[in-house]
């Protein structure tokens, strides 16, 4: 068992470090430049009309999903455990600058996710009444590879909605079990109902779920996170010079006790940032691909709220609290710091607020995990439907099959469960990133065109053609 | 509302039997199997009051039932009020799992029926957990899954034995009428 676990460590290894780490970032570079940085131009006017919709509550037909109903699937999977978690072991392994990279990287991401949810708009299908897309489809539609695109849904469905389930359902118990002294199996066959619940009530379940759910966690870490930084206040300022100054010279941090170097702060920074926001991963265009827009690009520009809520609000939250609350200790070498990354936010939610913040962080993380597993089994879903067909049942059948695993994660050794995920993770990755590259002027076309439509006052929908020819 | 009552009457009688799992005081009734087989075969509208009054007959036959044979204190009234919120628990969830479920992706039954069981068991647990004497801290997962799967195919086969033979005189009736 450890001789295999040690194999696919050092695949996913390999996968993440030498090849989507670039890959990833190269994307986001290339998009941006391709595309005119829609992230600078689009990002706030879309947050407005996004409220604006919200407001006047946008209704749409069975079998699709509202803008925001679609942005708040798609955050309920990007909010994880890693924007806590994962957040503490970067600044501990890369020091407060990573900080700066791991924005850097959400920066250009959100270009690369805007590409994804307009390819996943524009290839969607149909069936049995229900929209359903996702990169799986702009593969087999867009680039016409078949076989390419079952073994993304392949990758897809074990990551997604069957080891990613594991993973998330493992940290629930966990997480419940040990801050309240609960049985771990009654926490497990409790989330097994609420997640069933979910699960069995389809698309519009979810979705609905998703729309009162998501905001309200969100919004209850943010402020959480920003009380921590009013309590802390005078310490905010030296906190931003740390994420600033070590971002290009981390040895000016702590008096160079950190002991490590810019590279190593960059390439912490920007792989918790990309993973973090999945954008480029292939996760989130399944939930874009079923809202109901005017245009394809207006939902590439919702998509883009969702790694600004990921990575600029939550990650960065997680990050300010570990900083002024004093549970990041600049004064320790990096490898000590380590040690204690897990416990680290977790010690500055306790340091803020006393036993009321563990347990507030403990319900956090149960939350963002819950969410996780539900957007994550949407992902999964669409993808069972396109190896499926028309087929019902099997739909059904995968319904049972993820709650089998549910509660299976439970049992499991969490590092192995990790080490999976993430290498199905990686291998999803890269069909999607070429697809990218390949469509890429298709994306180009479909903002041309809208940009056309806007300035002519009427917005309609691209025909597939006219995209392809330019 | 008769039907409701006699629901809840032989739901309360059903739960005399009732067989202890493990040693952390967890046990499975018939009560349960009774009430929703019930519910399915006489199509039962009003699911979550039909729950509640059953969980209360329950309660009460269990407070009759050990008051011959303990002295009955506030407390273990208590420990046997919770088991009312197990019903519920169970009414909340066959009815957004079953009644209330308009997915074009049907679940079968039996899976919705263990997750009726085990969401009614947690919610039980949680409120013991925070309220009563009795936890069942030690009940084992198996255990807990084991009885919610045997529950929900008993209930199944009853309704399934229902359909065949008085169903089946039923759907006569109905036609010759």
């Amino acid at each position: 068992m450890d001789h295999f676990m040690e194999i696919i460590g050092r695949i996913s290894g390999f996968i993440w470090d030498y090849i989507l780490l670039f890959a990833l970032l190269g994307v986001g570079v290339y998009m941006s430049i391709l595309l005119k940085f829609p992230q600078v131009t689009m990002l706030f006017p879309s947050i407005k009309k996004l409220i604006a919709d919200i407001k006047n509550k946008v209704k749409v037909q069975e079998g699709r999903m509202t803008p925001f109903q679609s942005l708040s699937t798609a955050v309920a999977a990007q909010v994880g455990t890693g924007n806590i978690v994962g957040v503490a072991t970067a600044i501990a392994s890369g020091g407060p600058g990573a900080a700066f990279w791991m924005m850097l990287s959400a920066f250009f991401g959100m270009s690369t996710i805007f590409a994804e949810a307009v390819l996943a708009q524009l290839y969607r299908e149909t069936k049995n009444g229900q929209l359903v897309g996702g990169p799986a489809y702009y593969i087999k539609n867009g680039l016409n590879a078949k076989w390419l695109s079952a073994l993304f849904a392949i990758f897809c469905i074990i990551a997604l909605g069957i080891v990613g389930i594991m993973v998330q359902s493992n940290s629930v118990v966990t997480s419940m079990s040990e801050m309240f002294k609960v049985s771990g199996n009654w926490v497990t066959v409790a989330l097994l109902a609420v997640v069933g619940v979910i699960l069995t009530g389809g698309m519009s379940r979810i979705a609905k779920f998703s729309e009162k759910v998501v905001p309200v966690m969100a919004f209850a870490y943010i402020l959480g996170s920003l009380i921590i930084v009013v309590i802390n206040f005078p310490l905010l300022l030296p906190a931003l010079r740390m994420i600033v100054v070590g971002a290009f010279s981390p040895e000016a941090i702590g008096g160079g006790v950190l002991g490590i170097t810019v590279q190593e702060t960059i390439r912490f920074g920007l792989a918790r940032g990309m993973f973090s926001n999945e954008a480029g991963m292939g996760s989130t265009p399944h939930s874009h691909a079923v809202a109901q827009t005017d245009h394809p690009a207006e939902q590439g520009f919702i998509a883009m709220i969702g790694v600004f809520i990921s990575t600029f609000l939550i990650c960065l939250s997680t990050v300010l609290v570990n900083l002024v609350s004093g549970s990041y200790q600049a004064t320790l070498p990096a490898v000590e710091m380590e040690k204690v990354s897990t416990l680290m936010t977790q010690n500055g939610f306790i340091q803020g607020f006393g036993a009321f913040g563990g347990a507030f962080l403990s319900i956090s993380l149960s939350s963002f995990a819950l969410t996780t597993i539900v957007g994550w089994y949407f992902f999964a879903e669409s993808n069972v439907k396109l190896l499926a067909g028309e087929k019902k049942i099997v739909v059904s059948g995968f319904k049972v099959v993820s709650l089998a695993f549910l509660v299976l994660g439970t049992f499991l050794n969490p590092d192995f469960v990790w080490k999976l995920a993430d290498l199905f993770n990686g291998l999803m990755a890269l069909p999607n990133i070429a697809a990218l590259i390949i469509l890429s002027f298709q994306v180009k076309r479909v903002l041309q065109h809208y940009k056309r439509q806007k300035a002519l006052g009427t917005l309609t929908w691209p025909h597939p053609e006219d995209i392809r020819k330019g | 509302m008769l039907k409701i009552l006699l629901v809840a009457l032989l739901s309360a009688v059903a739960s005399i039997i009732n067989i202890p799992v493990g040693e952390s005081g967890f046990r499975v009734s018939a009560g349960i199997v009774v009430m929703v087989v019930l519910i399915i075969v006489w199509k039962m509208p009003r699911i979550m009051l039909t729950s509640l009054i059953s969980g209360i007959a329950v309660c009460l036959m269990r407070v009759l039932i050990d008051s011959f044979s303990v002295p009955m204190t506030l407390t273990l009234a208590g420990n046997y009020l919770l088991e009312v919120f197990f019903y519920l628990g169970y009414g909340l969830i066959y009815l957004l799992t079953v009644v209330r479920n308009r997915s074009i992706y049907k679940t079968p039954l039996v899976v919705s029926l263990v997750l009726s069981d085990v969401g009614g068991n947690a919610i039980e647990y949680f409120l013991r957990f925070i309220a009563a004497e009795e936890v069942w801290q030690n009940t084992s997962l198996n255990a807990i899954l084991l009885a919610a799967v045997a529950r929900s195919v008993v209930i199944i086969l009853l309704v399934w034995l229902y359909e065949i033979t008085l169903g089946k005189a039923d759907l006569k009736e109905e036609t010759a009428g």
